[in-house]
């Protein structure tokens, strides 16, 4: 794959350094500091309550926070109001106005900022096409479906040439198939136009197929940041590593030795190393994708017997829900995802006895 | 941190900007309004309830005449009496219509619907006139159509007189609240109770029933306030039967005692609060009961309770109808009841006192103006307060305040506005404060304000709910596009809230031709009121003239109401194109 030619060296585009917003005694927003370089594509990612659209809205102007600075492409915004900023907001409920057609939604930034009527009818014909919606032009929101009313949102908000655009929950309105292909829209639409875009989200696989860079969020406070990779396979907590995706967490093990862990019966060997002193309290934790069902004959480092006691159906593939012998008493619940084929071919079923793989490459430890 | 103080001057001076400080001054300006024109009257009629002629501060001493003077203070329990039994028939009767309107497959139901509205276009003058010539001593009924068939004579004058035209004058509010009750339901409920196994009967008295309480008891409130501070009705068929509201009129007018005036008005403000405190906290109850998920409920088709539900309906819209239709027909017979001949002399107002028909002229003009300025108000107002940033405690003072002058009644809002008004200075701490409102006094200026005021809030309601349904981030959207909130206010807000509009200028319109309680106390002379009229000629005891003047404001709002339904259509098709899909 080719990168797109690019004509910015990535710099610092918008820096934002220790915001915190109270509402009474609740902290919205508890020192948060983030960067993002131009033409880049962050996500705001975290449970609802957790600040997101409060960092938001702070970015736009919207609301002032309590404390902290914004800086945009080299000069600190943070006193100005929104309009100053220059930024284009989608909001989740599009705000479209419903007695303007799609054109004159478009249009209605440009004409306050002095371009003259070709100008304003050129650019609006341009965005129209930009978004996948010519010949619409003279159609009223209610007359659009949600997906094409999610677009005239999009187009009105980078009509004017934003330095950043801000995106708050754009798709989460729309129902699940519109969404899936708006998603591979706005981002290919992003990138051609090299927008920086900041946006915010409460849904993980949006924020993974989207972003360039994801930051979790919760309480007020970020809890990583980094590639979409980064945080779905190293997730810096256990609290990111359950948020993303499914995660089995095998708790109260402790470390015997550097990158030995044990639990009752079972010795686990992991490849990377970590921060936990040995004979302290760890947590081990897999997706349910990289546990390995073996066949007989296979002898992998973290070889162990458990019990199916669950099987259910996802199509193109089982969650299988079974339970790891620990010793003679005790047993721990853990899922993994196998492929239907595989399934069918170990003829797997409920009270199967099987032996699984916990790959020491993708196990993660955290201490306790 | 280390301080910047460069920063800190440049910010200050960036936030000094030029719209948010239009969009302050201007919220300030809608509380100031408040303040002056409702408020501070009100504050000045009450302190005035304190004095004794001379201005000097007499405490309690005007209760304690009022309280000790039987013919003054029985007005209040006639009042209270006449009231509870209008609200109990009225919410009966209103109960009973909006159920078949809402809850039966009984047809016509749009006649119906059209029909128990036309009180509302009459002042309630009328309804007493229309009473005399039924129940009068020449009555239609009293005499058997005219010795046709046995009479039945009726004590008209007095409660039954009071009662009667009150329940037809409260009955329109009962079943637009009690229908708009019984539609906010959820279908589901039913549903399940039938599925069940629960009976008709019981359904009704676990779901039906507790469905609409809080829509009974704001039926009860609102009727109750309205019968308590109605003026019309016992001004003509009150006979000896002394209320509060005549007892105001005859006080001022009468006897030039305005500070009696002024005692009775406060003893009339005491319930009248209650009352709408009460029901303020049972409305916002009532919509909070209804989520969004809720399923419409659709009547099925039931022989007997169609059948019944028509009867009744019928009965009613034929009272109604047979009501006015007898004023109209005296209103144009030569000499009622013995020469039945039809002609028009009644309708040539130049030989009565009242001002002739050059008073429904001014009246049409007063209403206009109100309607304008009402309109500009009211929207103005409830777009500052429900869409402006900032300043959270002043919107909601000012919210409050728009509520205020639906617990005024009328007489007390005119009065206070005479004193109000007609105060050519106020003396504060040894300064005198001229009065920048004096000029008004007898003026067209005065009478526009006082129905501004008299039917503010029922408008700014209004207003706010059309100005709710609007997405709250439009403002945001524009501010973040760097365009300014005027632009906004005028390409987006207005047009869409047009049709909320409209209905506001056609409530000012049609209230302020049928009102007589604020402002018989503040036209003038040269200045006469088509509803003043009828009051006056009534009093001189030409009835017929009366309800000839009183029919011409009928039809004066019937016409504007249908000019209204033209109007409305056609923003609808031209302007609200964007609603449809």
């Amino acid at each position: 794959m080719m990168e797109p030619a690019s004509s910015y060296a990535p710099e610092t585009y918008l820096r934002v350094q220790n915001l915190s917003k109270r509402f009474g005694r609740f902290k919205a927003l508890d020192g948060v500091s983030l960067t993002m370089n131009r033409g880049e594509f962050l996500c705001i990612l975290g449970p609802s309550g957790c600040g997101k659209t409060t960092l938001l809205r702070a970015v736009a102007g919207l609301d002032r926070p309590d404390g902290g600075e914004v800086f945009l492409d080299g000069g600190e915004v943070s006193h100005l109001p929104v309009y100053r900023r220059n930024v284009g907001i989608v909001f989740q409920s599009y705000a479209l106005f419903p007695n303007l057609t799609a054109a004159q939604n478009i249009s209605y930034g440009l004409q306050t900022r002095g371009y003259g009527k070709a100008r304003v009818k050129e650019r609006v014909e341009e965005l129209l096409a930009l978004v996948g919606l010519e010949g619409q032009d003279r159609k009223f929101p209610s007359q659009l479906s949600g997906g094409q009313q999610q677009r005239v949102a999009l187009a009105r908000a980078i009509a004017p040439s934003p330095a950043v655009l801000l995106l708050d929950e754009p798709l989460s309105a729309l129902d699940a198939q519109v969404r899936a292909r708006l998603r591979m829209e706005v981002r290919s639409l992003q990138q051609r136009l090299e927008l920086t875009t900041l946006m915010v989200t409460h849904d993980q696989e949006e924020a993974l197929a989207m972003a360039d860079r994801i930051l979790v969020m919760d309480r007020g406070c970020v809890l990583q940041t980094g590639s979409p990779d980064e945080i779905y396979n190293r997730p810096a907590s256990p609290f990111v590593a359950s948020f993303i995706g499914s995660m089995n967490f095998i708790r109260d093990a402790v470390k015997e030795a550097p990158r030995v862990f044990r639990k009752g019966g079972l010795r686990l060997v992991v490849d990377e190393s970590d921060p936990v002193p040995e004979g302290a309290p760890a947590i081990l934790a897999i997706r349910p994708e990289d546990i390995l069902i073996c066949q007989n004959g296979e002898a992998p480092r973290n070889l162990l017997t458990a019990e199916v006691s669950r099987l259910e159906y996802r199509g193109a593939n089982y969650r299988v829900e079974m339970n790891l012998l620990l010793d003679e008493a005790e047993t721990s619940a853990i899922e993994a995802d196998v492929t239907a084929e595989r399934v069918r071919k170990l003829r797997i079923r409920e009270k199967s006895r099987i032996h699984i793989d916990l790959p020491t490459d993708r196990l993660l430890v955290y201490a306790a | 941190m280390l301080s910047r103080p460069s920063s800190l001057e440049s910010a200050s001076v960036r936030t000094l900007d030029v719209e948010a400080w239009v969009l302050r001054a201007l919220t300030m300006l809608a509380c100031l309004w408040m303040v002056c024109f409702v408020l501070f009257p009100v504050a000045q009629l009450l302190w005035k309830s304190f004095l004794t002629a001379e201005g000097e501060f007499a405490g309690l001493s005007n209760y304690l005449v009022y309280f000790r003077t039987p013919a003054l203070s029985s007005s209040l329990t006639n009042s209270l009496y006449v009231s509870a039994l209008t609200t109990a028939g009225s919410t009966t009767l209103g109960f009973m219509f909006a159920y078949a309107l809402t809850r039966t497959c009984m047809p016509l139901k749009g006649f119906f619907q059209g029909v128990v509205m036309t009180p509302l276009f009459a002042p309630t003058l009328l309804n007493g006139i229309a009473l005399v010539y039924l129940f009068g001593k020449k009555g239609l009924i009293s005499q058997g159509f005219f010795g046709h068939i046995p009479g039945i004579p009726v004590e008209l004058y007095g409660p039954f007189g009071i009662i009667f035209a009150q329940i037809l004058y409260t009955f329109p509010q009962a079943v637009l609240i009690l229908s708009v009750a019984l539609r906010m339901t959820d279908a589901r409920l039913y549903e399940a109770s039938e599925s069940l196994g629960a009976s008709p009967f019981r359904t009704f008295f676990t779901i039906t029933l507790p469905g609409i309480k809080f829509g009974l008891i704001s039926t009860f409130f609102v009727c109750f306030i309205l019968a308590f501070t109605d003026f019309g009705a016992p001004k003509v068929v009150g006979g000896q039967y002394n209320v509060l509201a005549t007892d105001i009129y005859k006080q001022v007018i009468g006897q030039q005692n305005f500070i009696m005036g002024a005692v009775v008005s406060s003893v009339l403000l005491v319930p009248t609060v209650v009352s709408f405190v009460v029901d303020r906290i049972c409305q916002r109850r009532q919509f909070s009961a209804l989520t969004a998920r809720s399923v419409p409920l659709v009547p099925r088709p039931s022989g007997m309770r169609d059948i019944l539900a028509l009867t009744f309906c019928s009965a009613v819209a034929l009272g109604i109808l047979g009501f006015y239709g007898t004023a109209l027909f005296a209103s144009l017979v030569k000499v009622w009841p013995y020469n039945l001949s039809l002609g028009l002399d009644h309708y040539n107002f130049s030989k009565m006192g009242g001002g002739g028909i050059g008073s429904l002229f001014n009246s049409i003009r007063m209403s206009l103006y109100s309607a304008i300025l009402g309109t500009f108000m009211t929207f103005g107002s409830a777009y500052l307060i429900e869409k402006s940033r900032g300043m959270r405690a002043l919107r909601q003072v000012s919210y409050m305040l728009s509520l205020v002058p639906l617990a005024l009644p009328g007489m007390v809002i005119g009065l206070s506005y005479i004193f109000f008004f007609n105060t050519p200075s106020w003396s504060l701490l040894g300064w005198d404060i001229p009065n920048p409102f004096n000029v008004l006094y007898g003026t067209m200026g005065i009478l526009v304000l006082s129905n501004v005021v008299h039917f503010y809030t029922v408008s700014f309601l209004t207003a706010t709910t059309a100005l709710k349904q609007l997405d709250r981030e439009f403002e945001t959207v524009s501010e973040s596009m760097g365009v300014p909130f005027y632009r906004t206010f005028a390409r987006v807000t207005v047009p869409v809230c047009l049709p909320a509009t409209l209905e506001i200028a056609i409530y000012y319109f049609v209230n302020s031709m049928a009102t007589v309680s604020a402002v018989i106390f503040l036209y003038s002379a040269d200045l006469p009121l088509a509803s003043v009229a009828v009051a006056n000629m009534d009093d001189a005891g030409d009835i017929a003239p009366a309800a000839a003047m009183a029919m011409l404001i009928v039809g004066v709002n019937i016409l504007v109401r249908c000019l209204y339904g033209f109007v409305n259509r056609w923003v609808q098709g031209t302007t609200q194109a964007w609603a449809r899909r």
